[in-house]
């Protein structure tokens, strides 16, 4: 069979070679058809009978892949003994390797067991003590809010605990609705979609948008789960180093020189396979933290949305950790830098982090949005937000705007947190004076990345032993590519008084000067 | 397109594959012959009418098969669509399935039918030939996702 595939193909080269290298037979227009046939040229005789031929052909051919699965080739290759010795030889690996538990228990060596008896909100309870809690995102102290928690029991009341299916499988339920409504409402856009998971919100929005072929510039400070967005959407990425806008620019201007020689000399070669990544079939993107999870800084926005307008391009804006914390009234970075809220292409934010509940949003024009209904993986293929939660994220959107002085007593705690922990001997403080979340790093790192975390750790284990504060070190996960240098993570509080900051700075320091000196 | 196993979704050629479908096409390709043969211009015999449903026909489906590439629909395939011509898309790019015969054998069964009724005239014969050329060879297996000399690449 493979042999006659090919010959069939004969006539097509044939044909046109003898067609120009002889002349047609004269005809006569008055025979019948049989004559006509029989007295027409040889050649376009030939012609249809093998047309007919490969008619025949194509019809009684078997169908096929053009790419046979060369795995089942090869296993019909084997003899039933060869199979027999590799069913033999085979051993499975363990589901969690060896070496990955180890490097876990290393991590983990020095880090204090936290085991908290009561609500992670301000004060915790930890093995029987109380703790100040200077590790939780709980920016604006809603955690533990009797009001918040007052709404959630009321709404288990009326709808139980769960929403039982994703919302377009029957989870849908009303106080979704009016929780998107009003996360639009506030963030000042036309739309807002409701994500049952904070860190599934960006990790679904990118790939929603951005396909393989695309292109992607990354700041490579990102946290977690922009990169597993980025991983997921399979496009092509650029990182630029960490709020260097110059950086940027240069890969941007980069990028459009090789554009320009792309579009005006498309390149042809003989028998060649096509090529998405040109520029006309691309889009670009850029992804930004607004407050930066694993730096504490800002990202500079009016000079991205200036470089936007130049090269053209959208901009996704995680605002997971500066919604309720960043701004005169909590609303984010473009507050702070009063940036035009339609510059920005596409918001997500978190209701886990100041909010106080569990779930994530994202919001922008209404077409960009209502593509996510049925393209946001975290939204179609998981459960929705449990009412209960929905409901006190709702409350919190209420409180927030009733009491706007909370974001000046966050912060005003924050500068003068920043302010005594930039004192501390041997660590560097890294982060805005005005964001509640900070990292402390060595001043002096070693060589060794475990061998600074582990100093950290007893740090951290030295205040957990013998202070009254909770202080942790920030934790990464295995996948992690963009890894920053090991920190102790702290956030402020908006409602801590200034005796408990200057008691924790104490403790902080004391053991700072124990451990590092 | 979605998890394995599952049946392909891709609408833009699913429709080809529904009931009917070939008959409303053979329908449609005499209709357009008829119209053809219809209009009262004296140029217009019966030889010139079949090369032009030949030709037009054969015109008609190089664009709609060999030169739109991607889908309007399908957000779930991550782009893998958009390099496909909708001959590539066609079932999945399994060869030799009854639709791509099909479509296939049309092109050549007018063709031959119109080398009858040209009276195998030579002229005919050549634009004919080359006509069906154009849109025989891009069906080829062979020429699977292959542009030649960088034609419709991008």
């Amino acid at each position: 069979m493979p042999r006659f595939s090919k010959t069939i193909f004969l006539p097509f080269v044939v044909f046109p070679i003898l067609i120009a290298t002889h002349g047609f037979q004269s005809k006569n227009p008055n025979a019948s058809w049989v004559e006509h046939i029989l007295g027409t040229s040889w050649m376009h005789f030939l012609l249809e009978i093998s047309l007919t031929l490969y008619i025949i052909y194509v019809s009684i051919h078997k169908m096929k892949r053009n790419s046979p699965n060369p795995l089942k080739e090869s296993l019909e290759q084997l003899t039933e003994k060869e199979k027999e010795n590799l069913i033999k030889e085979w051993t499975p690996e363990p589901l969690v390797p060896a070496s990955f538990v180890q490097d876990i228990e290393m991590n983990e060596a020095h880090r204090p067991k936290v085991v908290c008896e009561s609500k992670i909100a301000k004060y915790v309870s930890c093995n029987g003590r109380q703790y100040l809690n200077m590790s939780s995102y709980n920016f604006l102290n809603f955690v533990g809010n009797a009001q918040l928690e007052e709404t959630a029991k009321r709404t288990i009341r009326k709808y139980g605990v769960g929403s039982c299916g994703p919302r377009g499988f029957y989870g849908t339920v009303d106080v979704h609705l009016e929780l998107e409504e009003k996360i639009a409402k506030f963030m000042q856009c036309e739309e807002a979609i409701l994500y049952s998971y904070g860190t599934a919100t960006i990790s679904s929005a990118i790939p929603a948008y951005s396909k393989r072929g695309d292109l992607i510039f990354v700041d490579d400070g990102v946290n977690f789960s922009i990169q597993q967005g980025l991983v997921v959407s399979r496009s092509n990425l650029k990182y630029f180093r960490h709020n260097d806008v110059k950086h940027l620019e240069s890969l941007l201007e980069a990028l459009r020189l090789q554009d320009q020689i792309a579009l005006s000399r498309p390149r042809r070669h003989f028998l060649e396979k096509d090529d998405v990544d040109h520029p006309s079939k691309r889009r670009v993107f850029l992804v930004v933290e607004g407050l930066y999870a694993n730096y504490g800084d800002l990202c500079p926005l009016p000079q991205l949305v200036a470089l936007k307008k130049k090269y053209k391009f959208r901009i996704f804006l995680d605002e997971t950790f500066s919604i309720g914390v960043i701004g005169r009234t909590g609303r984010g970075v473009t507050e702070h830098f009063d940036v035009a809220r339609d510059d920005i292409d596409l918001y997500t934010g978190s209701l886990e982090n100041a909010l106080g509940s569990t779930g994530g949003f994202c919001c922008g024009s209404t077409f960009v949005i209502d593509h996510q209904r049925l393209s946001g993986l975290g939204y179609c293929f998981s459960a929705s937000l449990p009412p209960l939660l929905a409901a006190a994220a709702s409350t919190a959107l209420d409180l927030v705007q009733e009491r706007p002085e909370l974001f000046d007593q966050l912060r005003a705690n924050s500068e003068y947190m920043h302010k005594e922990l930039s004192r501390l001997p041997g660590l560097s403080l890294h982060g805005l004076p005005g964001s509640p979340l900070k990292h402390l790093r060595l001043a002096v790192p070693s060589e060794s990345r475990q061998q600074d975390a582990d100093l950290l750790n007893r740090v951290v284990n030295h205040v957990y032993t013998n202070g009254s504060t909770l202080f942790i070190t920030a934790k990464y996960a295995p996948a992690e590519t963009l890894l920053p240098q090991p920190s102790i993570r702290v956030a402020v509080n908006a409602e801590l008084t200034q005796s408990e900051m200057t008691s924790a700075v104490q403790e902080i320091a004391s053991a700072a000067k124990e451990v590092l000196l | 397109m979605f998890a394995e196993g599952a049946p392909s979704h891709n609408p833009n050629v699913d429709w080809l594959n529904t009931r009917g479908m070939w008959t409303l096409y053979v329908i449609l390709l005499v209709m357009f012959h008829l119209f053809l043969l219809s209009i009262p211009v004296d140029a217009l015999t019966v030889p010139m009418v079949w090369t032009l449903t030949n030709v037009l026909h054969n015109l008609f489906s190089l664009i709609l098969f060999h030169f739109t590439k991607g889908t309007p629909w399908l957000d779930t395939d991550q782009g893998r669509s958009r390099a496909l011509t909708f001959w590539e898309q066609i079932d999945d790019g399994i060869q030799y399935t009854t639709t791509k015969k099909f479509f296939t054998i049309l092109p050549i069964v007018v063709y031959l039918m119109t080398g009858f009724y040209t009276n195998y005239d030579h002229a005919h014969f050549i634009v004919n030939t080359i006509s069906l050329v154009t849109v025989l060879v891009p069906k080829l297996p062979i020429f699977h996702r292959l542009r030649l000399f960088g034609i419709n690449r991008y």
